[in-house]
């Protein structure tokens, strides 16, 4: 049977193309090609600079490969459309990929610019392969949307475990259905707002005027879930045989008596044994290091002696990886290792799931009632590093309505708005006393948390002995 | 002379040719790609190409990526 995949008049047995950046030799891409039977290999476009001396890449591309040069770098239409003219000139065919892209902020194609350059190289003659999204503002809500926390939810439904799985309002995802479809998992909505295709629908009314019916229905579709364990039976699982020790679902009740009482907690922060308490919450989000971000940030606050408070999917790798254990008490510094040790605690407190943020929040309530200080002076610190959709936005707006700085790795959806960009990230100092701080980098969102907690404390004549300097 | 090539502006001291500008700066032999004021000058054109005052020279080559 015949399996090509035809573009531009031209029938590909192989559907991979193959980029040649980032090999470590000319030789190393020639057996990497060779070896994958790739027949569309890319190039890109560079103005030549003599002094630096460049291999002709050209050169070890063998001529069955159909070459696909960029746009990189064009910011326009025309630019796009000039540097496809050189490149066919250059002898590369007359395939094109066109990337027009005018914001640097998030490297999202330029809709507008890139349908026009492709409408005048379609019209001399080029296979145009355009690199767009249908809409930026709608790509980067799909992106959001079908990458972030899902992920977790995903991964947890294509084990196979599930009999039943019930989402909230936050769990309509794009491909729930398909990997739940895979597992015969029976998946009931409840929000009115929200339904998923294939899924049953318990609607239950949010307002709680349907509060008398809740128990009836909770008793549905528990009902449902065991009637799915029947049907379920020959439908293969994967449980990894792997467990990890945590300690979770702390309460703002919990800390504070673990700590001796709100004062005793506000007088470790005053000494310096506990550097300034950070809410890490938010999404799991694969545009950056999928949970990584999250550890890596993590690894920082704590060797600053910052004590971390976490919930909902930013918990599960802090959860996976032991920082939610005892046994992590070894990452932060030797004070703060110390008093967790007499304390029996984890070094990341685990306080529930992703609509618990209220927990934090009580906790640095309780901080600032016992100081007498407002929390926006306290060296407290929100970060979501992975965050990913409306709701996240949301979350870290909420802490920052109590004047706390919000930190993120992810840039906030706000592109398409200047005045909403410096609304978020620096004109609500004035209004609320804090602001929304993004870097990409996860090492330096820490050191940026750590040196402005730092901040905070100097303000308040509050001495820090170890590991001032960042 | 002045010139801008590849965004620099570059003074070049007598008269000449695309071909012997390539040449004389160092510029590898093959695989350039060759453009002086938003036209494409083919590789048989470059030893009749006078480079002028104020002539905006894009010399460019492919190199890995994608």
């Amino acid at each position: 049977m015949s399996d090509t995949l035809t573009i531009g008049g031209r029938a590909l047995a192989s559907r991979l193309f193959l980029g040649t950046g980032k090999f470590a030799s000319n030789d190393l891409m020639a057996k990497a090609i060779a070896a994958s039977g790739a027949e569309v290999v890319t190039v890109a476009i560079r103005r030549v600079n003599p002094e630096a001396g460049q291999d002709n890449i050209l050169a070890p591309i063998p001529s069955r490969c159909q070459l696909l040069p960029n746009t990189s770098g064009a910011r326009t239409a025309a630019e796009a459309v000039r540097i496809a003219r050189l490149a066919r000139s250059g002898g590369c065919g007359n395939w094109i990929k066109i990337e027009v892209v005018n914001d640097n902020r998030y490297l999202l194609p330029d809709n507008q610019e890139t349908i026009e350059a492709t409408r005048i190289l379609a019209a001399e003659g080029f296979i145009v392969l355009p690199y767009m999204s249908p809409d930026l503002e709608a790509a980067r809500r799909l992106a959001a949307a079908g990458a972030a926390a899902v992920m977790g939810a995903e991964l947890a439904l294509a084990t196979g475990a599930l009999d039943l799985w019930v989402a909230d309002f936050q769990d309509i995802f794009p491909s729930i259905m398909d990997v739940a479809n895979c597992r015969k998992t029976l998946v009931v909505t409840t929000s009115d707002s929200c339904h998923l295709p294939g899924a049953h629908h318990h609607g239950f009314d949010h307002e709680h005027l349907s509060l008398d019916q809740a128990e009836r229905m909770a008793g549905e579709i528990v009902q449902a879930g065991i009637e799915r364990f029947a049907i379920r039976r020959h439908v293969k699982r994967f449980i990894p045989n792997v467990s990890v020790e945590a300690e979770i679902g702390f309460s703002v009740e919990n800390v504070l008596e673990a700590f001796g009482g709100a004062e005793a907690l506000a007088r470790h922060l005053r000494e310096g044994t506990i550097a300034g308490l950070v809410n890490l919450v938010g999404c799991s989000n694969p545009k950056v290091l999928y949970e990584g971000t999250v550890l890596a940030v993590t690894d920082i606050l704590l060797a600053h002696d910052v004590l971390v408070l976490t919930n909902g999917c930013a918990s599960f790798p802090l959860l996976k990886l032991g920082y939610c254990h005892g046994a992590a008490r070894g990452k932060t510094g030797q004070g703060l290792q110390r008093l967790l040790t007499d304390l029996d605690l984890p070094p990341v407190l685990h306080m529930g799931e992703c609509l618990d943020n209220a927990r934090a929040s009580g906790l640095f309530k309780a901080v600032s009632q016992a100081t007498g200080l407002a929390l926006s002076r306290l060296p407290f610190a929100f970060a979501s590093p992975e965050w990913s959709n409306e709701k996240g936005l949301g979350a870290a707006l909420s802490f920052r309505l109590m004047g706390i700085d919000s930190y993120h790795c992810v840039e906030a959806a706000v592109g398409g708005s200047e005045n909403v960009r410096r609304f978020l990230e620096e004109e609500t100092r004035q209004t609320l006393g804090s602001v929304m701080v993004t870097i990409p980098q996860p090492e330096e969102l820490a050191r940026r948390i750590v040196r402005d907690l730092h901040g905070k404390r100097r303000t308040l004549g509050w001495k820090h002995s170890t590991q001032e300097a960042v | 002379m002045h010139c801008t090539i590849n965004g620099k502006p570059v003074a070049i001291p007598t008269r000449m040719t695309l071909g012997d500008y390539l040449e004389s700066s160092g510029f590898p032999k093959q695989g350039l790609v060759v453009e002086r004021n938003g036209a494409i000058v083919g590789l048989g054109e470059w030893s009749t190409t006078q480079l002028e005052d104020n002539d905006h020279v894009e010399i460019i080559t492919f190199v890995a990526g994608g």
